[in-house]
């Protein structure tokens, strides 16, 4: 086995338990009773999947998802939590009309996907030997500027315009213009 | 270490498409706007498990790339949301989505 | 050669219309008027320089002119239109005639108009028209003649509806475009059969075509001559005011009197004439068409001199003298000698516009009153005027020796010649009733007592008024002597000028008059005239109300015709019908109805939607979930 070349195959101990344990937190998101324990459970989650990512190979990838999402994402959506100082009691999920009917039509579905998962020859069969080299950041970069310029040039007018944007924001909140807040 | 007789490809499929289904009923049945929000973010990190799954599946950098496009807009979306929210908390005195049904005009 | 002065002769007047008609708005008569007639006036000057110029050239006949490259209007495939101006030398005395009579003109507007509301709009129209009307006659490219064509059309159209708070002079106005539209119709398929057929609408490379036997060779089917003859012809009888067209020029005399002279007789309705002169070498393949230039001129002549005897408005007896004379031009033209009828085209220029500036003064006199009945005895009172107006007269009803006398002859002769001894006889008949109608005009306004108090307190206007009249006079006594009849001696100008501007391309020959014929003709004609005009002066001072023609002829004439109300009547009514008709079944059924059914439909499913907007952001996510997750199960099904 020379370096960079993994061999598909089974799943091992270690994956098996971050990813039941990312599930695990990701329904905990979901289940919290208050908002800063479900910001606390999405930051878990991220984290597990970047170590999902590290177990596949993908290092570039799993340094990315600590850095950005579980680095600044989710620690921006703790502060935001904080900052507003929900109350538990309007968080809570009162029961919906319909709710529980979609609920188990979801839940049907989700069941039909997964057995399908154990159809084989579901998916068409990949390399007998990954390149681990095509998961690297010198692989992406180089995709970066030349297939994907345009859609990298669009992202940067993106994040320009949501920095605009999220000033834009923040100045309408401090102007005086603004007198009438609180009203329901 | 120990392997499991499960493929790693279906394994990693299945953890995706769970996150992503549990995102999208807490998104969908949350009353709050910020738990909606990281129900989102959960939906998105399922996408790119799926993604990155299939780029090592498929020993192509595409699905690599897709990733980082979608953290870089979930960082972008976060940030916008957010500050809306917070907005919207100061004007309204919450985050429950069905408080602000008269925006509707 | 290339001459670059002649853009010069163009962009003055087009300067001078834009300075008055955007820069010195609302500025008074003398000040719009000084601007407008130097503008004017440097045209001129440059079309004195200009035609030097061509006259110092001497080289061989199809080099003979001057151009002036401009721009490429347009470039596409085959055809290739550049904005050049030319200067043949037809075009040059035209340019004199229009930039000379142009300037004497404006002068005299000076004044006429200096009681005027808004004469900057008027100085502004004049020297538009001026620009257009230089344009036209400039252009080396049928194109751009037509570019030209248009611009006249639509200085007309402004200048008649000048005074446009009288419903009437914004009809009349508009009776002129439109009538005038329908002859453009001609020109545009002119164009076509030129540029499809001929591959070129450049007036020297079409007129080569006549004797381009690799062309003609080439199997250009004959009905394209013909269509284009025909469709010339019929663009010039509306802008020449021949029959069926020439119902606008009468009502156009609406517009204020200097229009009248310079547009609605010298000028613009010459353009057709000119424009059949210029192209004649093609004209000339198709001789079913000049037959029928030849018709249509006689019938026009005697129709207008018919319906003139009656006239009570001293303008109207002119506009109908002015179709009678243009019809004069047609049967020229019909007769195959353009020379002829560019000759009366010049001095009819000249004796018409002195006509009109002298109406325009006794008009100007009598306090905008243009009834003749309510004239008379003004040759005291008016003394220069009225000999200015004698002048004019005795020009046009060809007196010995005056201008419309060599013209008149030169066009008898030729008549004469092509179309034998009943040809001429008819049309010397329009040319007593001219004497008829005209003394009688004469007679009305200056002689016999004053038979209103308009008519006493009448004033001579001022010198600025009268000098173009005297310049004028004298052109009308002296212009014709620029082409003399055989017998008088070798001296044809007019004629060489004529030929000369065909690009060296040569037209045959036409039949030649005995000496003897030619006398006996000039002496038939002018004797008759002058009897009959000594008659009509002598009647009509010892009895204004006489009546030329025989009942019920007479009240047909005073009703002209019948021929507006037949127009009114076979194509008026029934084309406004079937516009209303149309206008029934397409606009308001269909269009209205897909209008208002589109709305109807945007309305009903805007309220159907509107079902679906709740408000609550998690009801559209739930929407968005189940129909997207329906559509991807469908489509993953259908792939397993």
């Amino acid at each position: 086995m020379s370096e960079g070349i993994v061999v598909m195959g089974q799943v091992n101990l270690f994956q098996v338990v971050v990813g039941i344990l990312a599930l695990a937190a990701a329904i905990g998101v979901v289940h919290s009773k208050s908002a800063v324990s479900s910001a606390l459970s999405l930051m878990a989650t991220l984290f597990l999947t970047a170590f999902l990512y590290f177990a596949k190979g993908a290092y570039f990838a799993g340094v990315v998802q600590v850095l950005i999402y579980a680095g600044a994402i989710a620690v921006l959506f703790v502060f935001i939590v904080m900052l507003l100082d929900l109350k538990p009691s309007r968080v809570a999920i009162p029961g919906q009309k319909g709710v529980a009917l979609l609920a188990f039509a979801a839940t049907a579905m989700f069941v039909v996907v997964v057995a399908l998962l154990a159809v084989p020859g579901l998916f068409e069969p990949g390399l007998q030997e990954s390149n681990l080299t095509a998961l690297s950041a010198k692989a992406i970069s180089y995709n970066f500027v030349s297939t994907y310029m345009l859609p990298f040039q669009a992202t940067g007018f993106l994040i320009l315009a949501a920095i605009v944007g999220v000033i834009m924001l923040a100045k309408s909140v401090r102007s005086p213009s603004n007198e009438s807040r609180g009203e329901p | 270490m120990i392997s499991l007789p499960v493929g790693e490809l279906e394994f990693h499929v299945f953890v995706s498409i769970a996150l992503f289904a549990i995102g999208a009923y807490g998104f969908l049945c949350k009353r709050s706007g910020l738990i909606a929000l990281m129900c989102l973010e959960l939906m998105l990190n399922g996408v790119n498990l799926f993604l990155m799954t299939f780029s090592k599946h498929h020993s192509s950098p595409d699905g690599a790339s897709l990733f980082l496009f979608i953290v870089l807009v979930a960082a972008a979306e976060a940030a916008i949301a957010l500050s809306i929210f917070v907005i919207l908390s100061r004007r309204f005195g919450s985050v429950v989505l069905d408080d602000y049904r008269r925006l509707k005009g | 050669m290339i001459f670059e002065g002649l853009r010069w002769i163009l962009l003055a007047p087009l300067l001078g219309a834009v300075l008055n008609g955007v820069i010195l708005q609302n500025k008074s008569a003398k000040i719009s008027g000084l601007v407008a007639t130097l503008a004017s006036l440097v045209a001129f000057g440059f079309s004195v320089v200009a035609c030097s110029q061509l006259s110092g050239l001497n080289s061989a006949p199809e080099q003979n002119f001057l151009i002036d490259p401009l721009f490429t209007w347009m470039s596409s495939g085959h055809v290739y239109v550049p904005f050049n101006l030319e200067l043949t030398s037809i075009t040059s005395v035209m340019l004199l005639v229009i930039t000379g009579i142009g300037s004497l003109i404006h002068i005299y507007s000076i004044s006429y108009l200096s009681e005027e509301e808004s004469p900057w709009r008027f100085f502004s129209y004049l020297n538009l028209f001026l620009a257009a009307m230089l344009v036209l006659v400039l252009a080396s490219n049928l194109a751009v003649v037509f570019l030209g064509w248009e611009g006249v059309g639509l200085c007309s159209y402004l200048l008649i509806g000048y005074w446009y708070k009288k419903p009437e002079n914004t009809a009349a106005g508009m009776k002129a475009f439109i009538t005038n539209r329908v002859g453009d119709i001609g020109f545009l398929i002119a164009l076509f059969v030129a540029f499809s057929f001929f591959q070129t609408g450049d007036i020297s490379r079409l007129a080569e075509r006549v004797n381009d036997y690799a062309f003609l060779s080439s199997g250009v089917p004959t009905w394209a001559w013909y269509t284009f003859a025909g469709s010339l012809l019929w663009a010039a009888t509306a802008k020449s005011a021949q029959i069926p067209l020439y119902i606008w020029l009468p009502d156009a005399m609406a517009g204020p009197t200097p229009v009248s002279a310079l547009i609605h007789a010298a000028t613009m309705v010459t353009s057709g004439i000119f424009l059949i002169c210029r192209v004649w070498p093609l004209f000339a393949m198709s001789p079913v068409i000049v037959d029928a230039a030849f018709w249509i001129g006689m019938s026009t002549a005697w129709l207008a001199a018919l319906i003139a005897v009656s006239q009570t408005d001293v303008k109207k007896v002119l506009a109908y003298s002015t179709v009678s004379q243009l019809g004069f031009m047609f049967v020229a033209l019909g007769a195959g000698s353009p020379a002829a009828a560019f000759f009366h085209v010049i001095t009819h220029a000249c004796f018409k516009a002195l006509l009109f500036l002298a109406a325009g003064s006794v008009i100007h006199g009598m306090h905008h009153k243009q009834e003749m009945s309510l004239m008379g005895g003004l040759k005291d009172k008016m003394k220069i005027t009225h000999v200015c107006f004698l002048i004019g007269t005795l020009a046009i009803i060809g007196f010995p020796l005056t201008a419309g006398f060599f013209s008149k002859d030169m066009i008898l002769a030729k008549v004469f010649a092509a179309q034998g001894v009943f040809g001429y006889i008819l049309l010397l008949g329009a040319a007593l009733l001219t004497a008829a109608y005209m003394f009688r005009a004469y007679t009305l306004c200056f002689w016999g007592g004053a038979r209103s108090e308009y008519a006493q307190k009448a004033h001579e206007s001022d010198p600025l008024m009268y000098m173009p009249l005297v310049v004028l006079a004298f052109l009308s006594l002296f212009i014709g002597w620029l082409e003399l009849p055989e017998v008088f001696g070798h001296f044809t100008k007019i004629t060489d000028w004529v030929h000369s501007s065909w690009y060296g391309v040569g037209v045959g020959e036409q039949a030649h008059l005995s000496h003897l014929a030619e006398w006996l003709l000039m002496l038939i004609t002018s004797v008759l005239s002058l009897t009959v005009a000594y008659y009509s002066f002598k009647i009509y001072q010892r009895n204004p109300e006489f009546k030329i023609l025989p009942e019920p002829l007479h009240k047909w004439s005073t009703n002209k015709f019948y021929v507006d109300e037949a127009f009114e009547l076979l194509l008026i009514k029934p084309s406004m019908k079937a516009g209303r008709f149309i206008n029934r079944i397409s606009d308001e059924t269909t269009f209205n109805g897909l209008a208002n059914g589109s709305f109807r439909f945007t309305r009903l499913s805007g309220r159907l939607l509107a079902l679906f907007h709740t408000g609550s952001v998690q009801t559209y996510a739930w929407h968005f979930v189940f129909w997207s997750s329906l559509i991807v199960g469908a489509i993953f099904l259908w792939t397993l």
